[in-house]
Parts: structure tokens; C-alpha cells; sequence
């Protein structure tokens, strides 16, 4: 594997991914959700990587309780499959979604980092593929309309298929393993059953095809300090939460090649400043760095952060294993 | 897998790191090893020779890999490809250009084998990144280029790298090579040069412990290097200007660790941005932690030979070039010690 970290020298603090109106709204949605559907009695969960009884309890967030295996260190929700299934389906928070005025604060937000992916996107794929226009790509699980936009009129993309989305959307299809690209951006978080997804999506890509995973992990800095804290984690928004380990692991036991890991997260800090309140219970480091040092240290932190793959965002390419179907 | 017979003359660094390689690879069966100082032969498991002629003589291999010094690079792979062996050759390709072409001449007459010299850098993650960045036109085309490599060498140490008639040069053939491979490479070939060579430090060494180099493409794209002996401290940086955007290349990944972390910097031009600061567009950067740069070189060479590709990176034609290059900046050095104007 080529193993490559890539940060960019920007400062992310006053930055925001999301209208805080609407992101509180949304979690109430999801909360109410959870409160009124989530089953406690005699439920037990397996590491969706490791497949043993490797979780040790993490945290306990509305109800819910989290494991964090002690093998890959993947972060995972104790619920049933059927909740999960359910909770996808909720349609008081698709209609939120799918929102035109939801949308279009989403596109007002993001417009600029889907730019940036999407240049991103351009330079691996000419990496990986020797070639980054017209190309077949797969979108898996795209819940925003100004993205698929954005990636219809892009260069990189000659034909697109939107798969298990929200969106009620009319694309291309593509066919059995005729794509070059299959994106999959924040869907593991819902998954059950990753392996599943991971068996689909070898099915569509060429077989020199890129799978292109974009993910929250468990490993991250804000996600491992904060813990039930973290407003922007809530089950059953998130429900698998893999180490870069266990994505290493989850590929590679499903028949792919990881390619390259790119910790392209920026929000760390940001994130942890905003929620952790008065920094009571962190321990003495954490508070040392978030309450007495300067915006310039923060920014270097997180740099680190980035650099050593240990912040909670992460952007994978993955090839299938030469020989496997 | 097929195998092919194999023997590396020179056991030094070079030859050992070879060795390793084309262990991993497993094309390669390594059946007997030379160098003259025996001392370097002991402990390995194939016949072993102090004479490289013998060696190739007798062993009769399919491949050679020649790891000598460069006074005797050129006597070594004309006599394996005229013995029909494909070869693998350290750089330099020779101390001057003549041993190069001579090598050149050699490989004309073959019958099909295969010649490829070792511009390692080539296969380091930071510059085939820079490759597929330049290739994929994401940022313009290249307009200019300025390469630093220097390490802390002390050349008054015994050994036959700070005898001229033995090693042909000093820092910029020795180590500078490799810059103005690259150099080639990222920016093309070079129709005009100019280059001061000097020794600032070790005044009474034979060969020079910096070089300066000016070089310019008949497109008018233009490349400085400056390769260094008295650099004190390993460092290797490289950056390229394009039409939209800029690449930078930092450190190098090497066994040692001492030239720093390995990492590639790339910005696209950005004169109105959002926030209105021009001047600071983003940037991103990767950073390396592996070096499969030997291997990657082997399988190329090995893939030549089996007929499954041909030799791209290290081609007799580079080596030929680069040390055109080399060349044209020490008659610089010549015609400045002869008093002639420096050009």
C-alpha cells in the first residue's frame, strides 16, 4: 500500500460545515427517533470488522451504548439491525433532508469542500487510473442534491449512477463491473453489515477500478475526546465508526488493495473546542492544549493531527485485489 | 515465475542493496557474486569471484548487475552485453560522456538485451506522485525548475570517490546526477547550459565539492541546480513552477532517514480568492513512509526482460543526455581554470 497523509495549510476554527439552526433541528429529529424506537433489553453485537466479542464499552449516548473493539479499535453502536433498516427509512427525516431550504443551506456550506474533493478527485484518479475525465462513477448513498451536481458537470465524470440514495433523483446506470470509480462518502456510518456493501460495490467496478471511501473514524481526535459529548455523533446517525486500522482490515479482508489513506479531516479541534464545554473531565493535556495555548498551536495540532492519520476524517482508495471476481 | 541467472559484480552498498531487492523480486536466481575485496563476499550462499571477468565468463548468467566503480562501469557492461547478457548498471553511467556513448555503442550492437542504468530517485513515491501530477495537467504545464541535493561529505577522506580519475567527478557527478536526471525528466531536454563547479571548502580535493548549474530547454523553460558537498547536513529539495500551480518535493526516504521526511506539496494558482488573500492558496501535502523505490526499479528491469514492458526511467539514451549534461558544465570548470571566459 502507499500510505500518504495530505493536510492543507488552512485554518479551519471559524469554519462550519453546517447551519447550526438546522443541524439542531436535524438532531432533534434523530433524537426523538432513537428515544422512542431503541430496544435495550438483551442486546449484544459483535465487532462489524473483527466479527468476535472484542467490544469493551465506550459510551452511552441517548440510550444507546457504544463498544469500542478491542482488536481494531472501530467504534460500533449496540442496536439491532431492524432499528438501523428502520431508522434509514424514517421519513419525517427524509422529508428534512430532501428539504429544498435544507438543501440549499447544505450547498451554501459545502460548496467549497466538494470543490476542493472534487479536485482532489481529479489528481488521484490520474494517479491510480492514468486518466481522470469521462469516467463511470458510482455514487453511493449521496443525500445532497449540489453534490451529485457537482459531480455530473465535472470533467472526471463521463457517466453517473446515484445508488441507495435518499434523493429522488433519475441518473445513468451503470453496469456489472463497468465502473471506473464507486464513491462512497459518510455511508459506513450506517452500516451494518459493511461487508455487504463492500460485496456490491466490488460487483460494479472495473477490475482496475478506484473505490473511494469517505469516512468518520473512531480513531479521530474529536471522536475519542468527546465521546458521548460530541454533538456531530448520535446514534442511529452513526452506528460504525471504523479505525483506519479496521478499514485497513475490513478492505482487506473483503478483497481489496488499500491504495492510499488520506487523513483529509479538518475539523477536529474545532470540533472539541466547541463541545466540550468547560473542559472538566479531559484529562490534563487535552485541557492544557485547549485552554492555554494560542489559535497558531491549535493549527499545528491539527496539522499533526491530519499528518498522522489520527484525525476523524479520512478519505481511502481501495482497488480490487488482482484475481478476485 | 521465470527465473534468470544472475550475477552482481561489486558487493559495496549499491551491490548489497541489489542483492536484497532482487531477493524480494524472486525473478532473479543470483548465482554468483564478485567484487575485488573479498571480505565483502563472505556469508552469502552463491559461488563468489574476485575477477568480474571470470565471473561472467564462467557463470555464463543471463543477467548482470554491475555495482563497481564508476572507472570500471563501462568495461563491465560492454563486456556482459557482448557476452549477451541483459544488464543493470549503477549510475553514473561512467565517468564521462565517452563512456557513456561507448556504452551506447555496445547496447546498438546487441540483439535485443536489455541495458538499463540506475536512476533510483525516479521510483521514489514523492517524484512518481510529481510525474502524475505534471502528466495530468491539473496545474498547467512546467515553466521552470530549481533541484538542491547536498549532503556532508568529507573529500579528504581515502577512498576512490575523491579520485578523479576513478570516480570522473566529484559531487555533481557523484550525487548532482540524480538532480539533473530528474531535472530532465520534470522539465525535458536542455539545449543550453551553464554551471560553475568549485571546491569552496576542500581546496586541495580533486574533485569539486559544489556545482551550480543553469540549464534551458529550447522552449525556454528553465531549471537551476545546485549540488553540494558542504551542504553539512543531507538535503534534497525540488521545485517546479507551472503555468497553474507549483510542486514541491522535500526530503527523501532513504535507509538512512537522514535526508528527513519525504513529502510532496502541490498548490493551484488561486488570484481571486474567496477571502481575498492572494498569495495563500491552499496547499496540500503528502508525506511518504515507505521507500519501494528499489523494488519498483527491479520490477521494471525484470518485466524488460521477461518482454512484459520496456524499460521507461534509466534508458541508455537518459544516460547518454545527463551525462551530456554533466559534461558541458565541468568544460565550464576546464575552460575557467584555463582562464577562458566562463560561459
Amino acid at each position: 500500500m502507499l500510505r500518504s497523509y495530505q493536510y492543507t495549510e488552512k485554518s479551519y476554527l471559524d469554519y462550519s460545515m453546517q447551519d447550526s439552526a438546522f443541524q439542531a433541528k436535524e438532531m432533534d429529529i434523530v433524537q426523538r427517533y432513537v428515544k422512542n424506537n431503541h430496544k435495550r433489553d438483551d442486546l449484544r453485537r459483535d465487532c462489524p470488522i473483527c466479527g468476535e466479542d472484542t467490544g469493551r464499552y465506550f459510551f452511552t449516548k441517548w440510550g444507546v451504548d457504544y463498544l469500542l473493539c478491542k482488536k481494531c479499535k472501530s467504534i460500533f453502536a449496540v442496536c439491532s439491525q431492524e432499528d438501523v433498516e428502520s431508522y434509514l427509512r424514517y421519513q419525517e427525516l427524509i422529508d428534512f433532508r430532501t428539504s429544498v431550504s435544507y438543501e440549499r443551506q447544505m450547498t451554501e456550506k459545502r460548496q467549497a469542500v466538494w470543490k476542493e474533493f472534487l479536485e482532489w478527485l481529479e489528481v488521484r484518479s490520474f494517479r491510480f487510473l492514468h486518466k481522470n475525465h469521462d469516467l463511470h462513477v458510482v455514487d453511493v448513498g449521496n443525500r445532497f442534491v449540489g453534490f451529485v451536481e457537482s459531480i455530473k458537470v465535472s470533467p472526471i465524470c463521463g457517466k453517473y449512477e446515484l445508488r441507495n440514495s435518499d434523493l429522488k433523483m433519475e441518473t445513468g446506470k451503470i453496469g456489472r463491473q463497468a465502473a471506473d470509480i464507486v464513491l462512497c462518502n459518510d455511508v459506513l456510518k450506517t452500516e451494518y453489515q459493511p461487508q455487504k456493501l463492500l460485496t456490491e460495490i466490488k460487483e460494479s467496478l472495473k477490475p482496475t477500478g478506484l473505490l473511494v471511501i469517505g469516512a468518520r473514524v473512531g480513531n479521530g481526535f474529536d471522536i475519542l475526546t468527546l465521546k458521548e459529548k460530541n454533538t456531530r455523533i448520535c446514534p442511529y446517525e452513526h452506528i460504525f465508526l471504523p479505525s483506519v486500522k479496521g478499514i485497513s482490515k475490513l478492505l482487506k479482508d473483503n478483497g481489496f488493495d488499500l491504495l492510499e489513506i488520506t487523513s483529509a479531516g479538518v475539523m477536529d479541534v474545532k470540533y472539541v473546542l466547541d463541545d466540550a464545554g468547560d473542559f472538566e473531565g479531559q484529562d490534563g493535556f487535552v485541557q492544557y492544549l485547549l485552554k492555554e495555548t494560542d489559535e497558531t498551536v491549535l493549527h499545528e495540532f491539527q496539522r499533526f493531527l491530519q499528518k498522522s492519520c489520527m484525525s476523524s476524517y479520512v478519505r481511502v482508495i481501495a482497488r480490487k485485489t488482482k484475481g478476485m471476481p | 515465475m521465470r527465473t534468470y541467472k544472475t550475477v552482481i559484480i561489486g558487493m559495496g552498498r549499491m551491490g548489497q542493496t541489489r542483492f536484497q531487492a532482487m531477493k524480494r523480486h524472486g525473478g532473479f536466481d543470483i548465482q554468483a557474486l564478485c567484487d575485488n575485496l573479498p571480505e565483502r563476499l563472505a556469508g552469502y550462499e552463491c559461488c563468489t569471484y574476485t575477477d568480474w571477468k571470470e565471473c561472467i565468463a564462467h557463470e555464463r548468467p543471463e543477467v548482470v548487475v554491475v555495482c563497481t566503480i564508476n572507472a570500471v562501469i563501462p568495461d563491465v557492461v560492454c563486456f556482459a552485453l557482448a557476452s549477451g547478457c541483459h544488464v543493470f548498471s549503477e549510475k553514473p553511467p561512467g565517468r564521462n560522456l565517452a563512456d557513456a556513448l561507448r556504452m551506447k555503442q555496445s547496447y546498438m550492437a546487441t540483439q535485443g538485451q536489455v541495458l538499463k542504468f540506475g536512476f533510483n530517485h525516479r521510483y521514489h513515491n514523492s517524484v512518481i506522485e510529481a510525474k502524475s501530477l505534471i502528466d495530468s495537467g491539473f496545474l498547467g504545464h512546467v515553466v521552470a525548475a530549481r533541484g538542491m541535493y547536498g549532503k556532508a561529505a568529507n573529500l579528504q577522506r581515502e577512498e576512490w570517490r575523491n579520485h578523479l580519475e576513478l570516480a570522473g567527478g566529484g559531487i555533481l557527478l557523484d550525487q548532482g546526477i540524480h538532480m539533473l536526471d530528474l531535472l530532465r525528466y520534470f522539465v525535458g531536454d536542455f539545449s543550453e547550459v551553464s554551471g560553475i563547479t568549485d571546491n569552496l571548502v576542500w581546496k586541495n580535493s580533486e574533485a569539486e565539492d559544489t556545482a551550480f548549474a543553469m540549464l534551458r530547454t529550447l522552449e525556454g523553460k528553465v531549471a537551476t541546480l545546485h549540488s553540494s558537498a558542504i551542504q553539512w547536513k543531507h538535503k534534497f529539495d525540488l521545485d517546479i513552477v507551472l503555468t497553474d500551480g507549483y510542486i514541491a518535493l522535500n526530503g527523501l526516504l532513504t535507509s538512512t532517514k537522514s535526508y528527513g521526511e519525504e513529502r510532496l506539496t502541490y498548490y493551484k494558482k488561486e488570484l481571486d480568492p474567496l477571502d481575498g488573500k492572494i498569495g495563500n492558496p491552499t496547499e496540500y501535502t503528502l508525506c511518504f513512509d515507505e521507500d519501494s523505490s528499489w523494488d519498483y526499479e527491479m520490477n521494471e528491469f525484470y518485466d524488460a526482460i521477461h518482454g512484459d514492458g520496456t524499460i521507461i526511467n534509466g534508458t541508455v539514451e537518459d544516460a547518454v543526455q545527463v551525462m551530456s549534461l554533466v559534461e558541458q558544465v565541468y568544460k565550464k570548470r576546464a575552460n575557467k581554470k584555463e582562464g577562458l571566459q566562463v560561459g
